[in-house]
């Protein structure tokens, strides 16, 4: 994958696989600030799964640059939560 | 005792017309049976206090119409039930979520995504990819997930993968099968998304204001919508 931190660019290009960690987290905080909370099974599958699955690719295809701005875009989206 | 051939005869035809009466009537009772709902009654009492707090929030959420304090109560029982919404529309300041049977949501994507190149990561492995949206741009891949680009006259396409992530200019859209969310950069732009959506959705926009959050609700079997305004 082009752009990432330490190949060369001068800028760095977010991993589709990092957005993606981002965007599930931000969907399920999304559904947390709803007046109905999510089914049990809405959770698990739309919202907890995908997750899962992002946080595994991170792990298994990523730097841990990837990882550390994983977790730093989550932080970006809990914030938000007190604003 | 004998009958006469033709007493007979006259017996038989009466006999086969009631027949023939019992059946047609017999294929129209299972003919409605197919398109009836039926209904059950429950009878409680309630608490004075309750029933007063209970109708200001049917106001308040469904209105004054006629109809609406049945629409509250089936809405009431269906999140108890532990239901999903059938539908529902939410537009925040930062984003909209909208959730909604899976034949719904072409049209919806046709309506949220534009048709300009769009980076798409799913699920899927690319040759998966290609069998359902034709030739796309690789820019990358792993098993079980592809990221490309592609410019799709109908975006709504898209619905067929049931699990992606499009972003385009600063904007962003999560798909899960029957759930999506999209990222806006104010209330105002979520609001006219919601309205933009809400005909496709079969749900009504309320003329009052939203300070913050506007939530909309249809229960699965349950007239008229349910309004939140935050």
């Amino acid at each position: 994958m082009e752009g990432g931190e330490g190949s060369g660019s001068d800028f760095k290009v977010t991993k589709p696989f990092v957005k993606d960690a981002a965007g599930h987290f931000r969907n399920l905080l999304i559904h947390s600030l709803r007046e109905y909370e999510p089914t049990p099974e809405h959770l698990l599958k739309r919202l907890l799964k995908p997750l899962c699955t992002d946080i595994a690719r991170v792990l298994n295809q990523g730097t841990a640059g990837d990882a550390m701005e994983t977790l730093t875009m989550f932080h970006k989206e809990c914030e938000k939560l007190h604003s | 005792m004998q009958c006469s051939p033709l007493f007979s005869k006259h017996f038989n035809s009466l006999i086969l017309q009631h027949v023939y009466k019992y059946l047609l009537v017999l294929k129209f009772l299972l003919e409605i049976k197919g398109k009836m709902v039926l209904m059950g009654i429950i009878k409680v009492t309630v608490p004075e206090e309750l029933d007063e707090t209970f109708r200001k929030a049917a106001s308040r959420r469904i209105g004054v119409q006629k109809g609406a304090l049945t629409t509250a109560t089936l809405a009431a029982m269906s999140k108890y039930s532990g239901e999903n919404p059938r539908i529902a529309l939410i537009a925040s300041d930062g984003f909209v979520s909208i959730e909604t049977p899976l034949d719904q949501m072409p049209g919806v994507l046709n309506a949220l995504l534009p048709r300009i190149p769009l980076t798409v990561s799913t699920p899927h492995d690319v040759e998966n990819v290609k069998k359902r949206l034709g030739e796309v741009k690789v820019i990358y891949s792993a098993p079980n997930y592809a990221v490309f680009e592609r410019q799709l006259t109908d975006p709504g396409l898209l619905a067929d993968l049931g699990s992606f992530r499009a972003e385009w200019d600063e904007k962003e859209l999560i798909f899960e099968e029957d759930c999506l969310s999209l990222t806006t950069a104010s209330l105002e732009e979520a609001l006219g998304i919601a309205k933009k959506t809400a005909p496709i959705l079969g749900l009504r926009l309320p003329h009052t204001g939203v300070d913050k959050q506007l939530e909309i609700y249809r229960w699965k079997g349950v007239k008229g919508q349910e309004v939140i305004l935050k």
